[in-house]
């Protein structure tokens, strides 16, 4: 019975992929697992929008980016792009708090009462950011905190919201934009790059008229404005009827189902049941091992740089100046059960995590100059720092291929020795052994 | 205190055993075991304060290298490696010329293969006394060319070395048969009491030799050719 | 047969074995050479006429299974990479002194070590094939290996004492490679030799031959690089890259001048080497610079304080009030503007190539190197580079290649070794200057200062125009001459370079500073500043 539930919710989101990559948002396909090619972008956003994760969409102005941000949370959302586009946070200088998160309801302050009037973008579940970087550093960690803890909060009224994704856009750095900090960068769980799709399906997007038109249905905007303003609070129960409208609509017109609220929470869950494989996880510990580990300074410091000559010289510690955070093996985990469920797999396996991760370690890593020196040069298909962790994440995988019997009978060795048993500690070559033996008070 | 590693708790590798991680291990093994020989040898050899080439002496140190190999099982292979790990600069054996040739010596010599091959032409060290006291019935085939005291005091074995020989080659051997491809050096067949020496170039000096017969290419140099007297090679 | 089809059902399942290596599904076609398939950037081709052979013992889908599982293993293990290709060649060569005979054992033993670690890793039927894959005696010699490694009988011949000194290599361990292939090398030689002894050219491994065109261009290039960097001299590079003349000329790796007509593109390593070592540095070259406009433009709001002045309040988010901590200010920033737009301007290298200086033909020079890597810098940025390489210029011991953005020209002029005298003519250094694109060229002269003009010289260069760097080789009574001389130059600045890891501390158009003294540089990894935003993928300026 939850095997059906399953393939029928997965179905249904595919469907809404189909019907995006061939009526709304023309791309190339860019990303290739498991026998499938799928646009890295669509796919991306709609992992972050049945997750709930966040996203960073980079590219050169007018490639989509925000588009396919739209369209997808339309469909997944069940939300009509007119609400969609009233609850997007622009990025320029002068955005305020007030614009982003709420103002007080003038009316009653005026009667000395302090009520707040929360806007779209606080209340709704899809968070559109374009161009981020535009915003102020303030206004960026603003958004990003509240996103984070899904809370918002003005005047000492907070609000909550029960499920929430987050699409951020930016342009490549130029006169007019900051620079997002790298503590902010790390709050977003992947980038991806909207790419050009082609001179011949950029033609394609030149001839088609009115794409738009699919999912800008103006009677059901009405009733979602409607909702919202009888509401100040917006709760999920006063949006259900114009949900239901709208997904009314999208049925008869284009034959499509969304996704109601429950159902997507019942797609976390079963992205969330779905069992790790042992590979996978051997796979991902070796990733982090050789991010974080330092064998003169304990750790990675962005402070503190390597020597030459350190025994680690042909690991990845060696080619980044920083740390990974605590939060990449969050959103590691989060896309790669989110693409194992969309493959339909029983359950996450080392193809899913090698797919996931350049995405997810692109932004949050600082690489040394020399590393990327050589990797500027190459042939690619992608940004530079998309590129270089591709090709970071190649050379590790090349590692945990050849020793994933060795590694992954250490971790079992590890285990059986906390348990208390007889066991020879690991030994090895490979961070993750230094690590290992640490775990155990070894070193 | 959270497990980490729990989820491995019941990993079993799904790797083949190959013989090869069997080869290697002994190999490893038994390499260490030939090395602590050795360190030990040199250890106990080392307290000497000067080293002499000088017959007692040689018997003192020869019989301690057998000491340090007891129980030690190896084969040829094990020789010719351990012959690469003594020629190499690292490692904990201190590659010191005469005692190490004794110990690769004694190595020879109470390995289980009656023929054993070392190819010296890859290794930068000439050490001397290769195939002291080779026993009968064993046949010792140095590929290149050999150090000083080559073959010495051979009991009955066969040495056949393919490049040249150092100094003394041959002394104070009792029988057997020691062939040299190309050269010889200074005191060749020093104080050798039987057995024969076939040099096929020059011998650049001979020893003093008691008995038994040299040659220098099909000319028999010791005992002397008598006039009319055909030497050839047999 | 439809092999296709076969291969279709299977790849699934082995790349699925293999951990969904990223290959092209692999096709079936006719291979002219006796092997088994061949791999051209990622795509494996099987050969039919192989596995119609091997089919007559074997199940279809086992053939391909075991075909694939070995063109895989080469991919995902050994070599991996035309770096370690070369690595291994490279050690091959130096042990058997023959083209030939090294690329033949290097694949052999490049076939052990796939081979082994698939059969270890994987459940395959890979053994079988070699059951029934004939050869000669180097084929006979690793089947009978094979069956002593495998634990199976596989019926190789090979002689026992061989196999049983083969059989102690650690094959899988690839720190040990090198140690290994010249120990396998050793061991296998005297078969190479009668192979060769035969008279006919050593035929390829049945399963197929690994040369250049397994790799793509990107993958050559980028093992070149490496190799260039850790290969102990020139020399050794030159050895071995121009076995590999043919296979680079056509990807179109350093084609020597001496091209002619019709076939025979040269590869001029030497210049190859620097091109390639050239890449693996970086020079910050200080380009565009920005000014500050001037101007105050509202950046962000802040809470007002009774204590701040009113003029500022923005009234629309202090919802008509004037309270303190409810109505808002603007903080105002400075913008920024490009200043008038110079760009990167065109360089002129001036390279000594005297008697004093070395031959960077024969030894690794740091200042062909330190020209390499500056003209590398320039060219990224679009500008166009010109050499002027003198010794005795008075007596035409100069070569002259004019502006220009041609890689390979630029090269060739600065491995140029004259070799005589040194004095420089100035009149040529400035009409040269002159025919630059942009009016003030920068400058960058790489010397040992023993010229016998330098006054002159150190006349010139404070008279002239443009950013100047000086990098002196060594450090003498000439170059304290003139580093104290022009020690208050505004536009020129001076770098000692004494070993290949001072190469990396130069900075290009670095101007307004005075002179520092030349300490010996450091490799402090201080200018390896990491980039934090993905949203900047360009910096000209360093950090």
């Amino acid at each position: 019975m939850t095997a059906m539930r399953t393939k029928t919710s997965r179905d249904k989101v595919r469907k809404l992929y189909a019907f995006i990559g061939e009526n709304l948002y023309f791309s190339r396909p860019d990303l290739h697992i498991q026998g499938e090619s799928t646009n890295a972008t669509l796919l991306l956003s709609f992992l972050t929008a049945l997750t709930g994760g966040k996203a960073l969409v980079i590219g050169e102005p007018g490639l989509g980016k925000t588009t396919a941000a739209e369209y997808v949370c339309a469909l997944v959302y069940g939300l009509p792009l007119g609400i969609i586009w009233s609850s997007a946070v622009s990025g320029h200088p002068e955005q305020t708090e007030e614009k982003i998160v709420g103002r007080p309801n003038l009316g009653k302050l005026n009667q000395g009462e302090e009520v707040v009037i929360w806007s779209y973008f606080a209340r709704l579940p899809v968070k559109i950011v374009d161009e981020i970087n535009r915003l102020p550093e303030t206004k960026q960690s603003l958004i990003l905190d509240g996103v984070e803890r899904g809370k918002w909060e003005y005047l000492n009224q907070g609000l909550v919201n029960d499920e929430f994704c987050l699409f951020a856009t930016a342009n490549y750095q130029d006169q007019g934009t900051n620079t997002l900090v790298p503590p902010l960068l790390d709050r977003f769980d992947v980038v991806v790059e909207s790419k050009h799709p082609g001179a011949n399906i950029a033609a394609l997007i030149g001839q088609a008229t009115c794409r738009d038109v699919v999912l800008h249905h103006r009677a059901s905007e009405e009733a979602f404005f409607e909702a919202l303003r009888r509401d100040g609070n917006g709760t999920p129960a006063s949006l259900e009827k114009a949900h239901q409208g709208f997904a009314k609509v999208l049925r008869q017109h284009y034959g499509l189902e969304t996704l109601s609220r429950a159902e997507r929470q019942a797609v976390r869950h079963e992205m969330a049941a779905l069992e790790v494989d042992l590979a996978a996880n051997a796979f991902l510990r070796m990733t982090l091992a050789e991010l974080s580990f330092c064998c003169k300074y304990g750790q990675k410091r962005s402070n503190e740089v390597c020597d030459e000559g350190c025994h680690y010289t042909g690991y990845l510690c060696y080619t980044v100046n920083n740390c990974a955070s605590n939060r990449l093996p969050g959103s590691i985990y989060r896309y790669a059960r989110a693409l194992a469920w969309w493959l339909g797999s029983e359950r996450v396996e080392v193809e899913h995590v090698r797919s996931i991760l350049p995405y997810a370690l692109a932004h949050r890593t600082q690489w040394r100059e020399s590393y990327l020196l050589l990797r500027e040069r190459e042939r690619r298909y992608e940004p530079l720092l998309l590129h270089a962790a591709r090709h970071a994440t190649a050379e590790v995988f090349r590692r945990f291929h050849e020793q994933r019997h060795e590694i992954m009978q250490a971790l079992g060795a590890a285990a059986h020795i906390l348990a208390g048993e007889e066991f020879m500690s690991p030994q090895g070559d490979h961070p993750l052994y230094a690590e290992i033996r640490r775990d155990l008070g070894l070193e | 205190m959270v497990n980490p590693f729990q989820e491995f708790f019941a990993y079993t590798t799904s790797a083949r055993e190959l013989p090869l991680d069997h080869i290697l291990a002994r190999r490893d093994r038994v390499l260490q075991r030939l090395l602590q020989s050795y360190q030990a040898f040199v250890e106990e050899e080392s307290t000497q304060l000067v080293w002499v080439v000088e017959q007692g002496a040689l018997s003192r140190a020869y019989a301690t290298a057998v000491d340090a190999l007891k129980g030690v099982e190896f084969t040829v292979e094990d020789v010719e490696d351990m012959c690469v790990e003594l020629d190499g600069a690292n490692g904990i054996a201190t590659p010191l010329g005469a005692p190490s040739g004794l110990f690769i010596a004694a190595m020879c010599n109470h390995v289980q293969n009656r023929d054993i091959v070392l190819n010296l032409r890859n290794l930068v060290r000439r050490w001397p006394f290769l195939g002291y006291r080779l026993p009968r019935g064993r046949h010792l085939q140095l590929e290149g060319d050999a150090g000083d005291f080559v073959g010495a005091l051979l009991e009955g074995g066969e040495v056949t070395v393919t490049g040249n020989a150092g100094n003394y080659a041959g002394i104070g051997m009792r029988s057997g048969l020691l062939r040299i491809g190309y050269s010889s050096g200074k005191h060749t067949a020093e104080g050798m009491r039987g057995g024969t020496i076939r040099v096929q170039g020059r011998i650049a000096g001979m020893g003093r030799v008691k008995r038994g017969t040299v040659y220098e290419g099909n000319q028999r140099v010791f005992p002397a050719e008598k006039e009319g007297e055909w030497t050839g090679s047999r | 047969m439809d092999w296709q089809q076969v291969i279709d059902e299977v790849w699934p399942h082995v790349r699925r074995k293999h951990l969904w290596p990223e290959l092209a599904p692999p096709q079936v076609g006719e291979i002219e050479a006796p092997v088994a398939m061949h791999m051209r950037d990622k795509q494996i081709t099987l050969n039919r006429a192989t596995c119609n052979t091997l089919a007559e013992h074997l199940p279809a889908a086992s053939v391909i299974e075991a075909l694939l599982d070995h063109g895989v293993s080469h991919y995902t293990r050994c070599p991996w990479d035309f770096a370690t290709h070369l690595h291994l060649y490279a050690t091959a060569k130096d042990e058997l002194r023959r083209k030939s005979l090294a690329k033949l054992a290097t694949d052999a033993f490049i076939d052990v070590v796939a081979n082994t670690a698939c059969v270890r890793d994987v459940p395959t039927p890979l053994p079988d094939v070699y059951r029934y894959l004939g050869g000669g005696a180097l084929e006979g010699t690793l089947t009978a290996l094979y069956s002593h490694i495998w634990g199976m009988d596989l019926q190789g011949s090979g002689d026992p004492a061989l196999v049983r000194r083969l059989a102690r290599i650690p094959y899988l361990d690839r720190q040990q490679w090198g140690q290994s292939l010249r120990r396998f090398v050793r061991l296998v030689q005297p078969l190479l030799e009668e192979e060769e002894g035969r008279q006919r050219p050593p035929q390829p491994l049945a399963l197929g031959r690994h040369g250049l065109a397994s790799y793509s261009p990107e993958e050559v290039g980028q093992g070149l690089q490496t190799f260039a960097q850790h290969v102990p001299d020139i020399q050794h590079f030159r050895e071995t890259v121009q076995d590999f003349a043919e296979d680079l000329a056509s990807l179109g790796f350093g084609r020597g001048s001496a091209a002619g007509l019709g076939q025979g593109v040269s590869v001029d390593a030497d210049v190859l080497y620097y091109m390639q070592l050239a890449q693996t540095y970086r020079l910050p070259l200080y380009g565009l610079p920005m000014e500050r406009s001037g101007t105050l433009e509202p950046y962000s709001h802040a809470p007002w304080e009774a204590s701040k002045p009113v003029h500022d309040i923005d009234l629309w988010t202090s919802f008509g009030r004037l309270l303190p901590g409810v109505s808002q200010t603007w903080v105002r920033r400075e913008g920024s503007i490009f200043g008038q737009r110079e760009g990167t301007p065109d360089c002129l290298v001036v390279l000594d190539s005297s008697g004093s200086m070395r031959n960077p033909r024969e030894q690794v020079s740091f200042a062909v190197l330190g020209a390499a890597c500056a003209v590398e810098a320039y060219l990224r940025r679009d500008a166009r580079v010109a050499v002027y390489n003198f010794s005795d210029a008075r007596l035409d011991g100069k070569t002259v290649v004019p502006f220009g953005t041609d890689r390979q020209a630029i090269y060739q002029g600065l491995c140029l070794y004259h070799g005589g005298g040194t004095s420089l003519r100035l009149r040529d250094l400035e009409a040269l200057r002159r025919t630059a694109t942009s009016p003030t060229p920068d400058l960058l002269v790489l010397t040992d200062m023993q010229i016998t003009n330098l006054e002159e010289v150190m006349e010139y260069l404070i008279g002239v125009e443009g950013r100047i760097t000086v990098v002196h080789i060594g450090e003498n009574a000439a170059t304290e001459h003139f580093c104290q001389v022009t020690q208050h130059h505004p536009r020129l600045q001076v770098f000692a370079v004494q070993e290949r890891q001072d190469i990396p501390s130069i900075v290009l158009g670095q101007v307004q500073r005075y002179f520092r003294p030349q300490a010996r540089a450091r490799r402090t990894g201080s200018g390896d500043r990491g980039r934090s935003s993905v949203l900047n993928p360009q910096c000209s300026a360093p950090s």
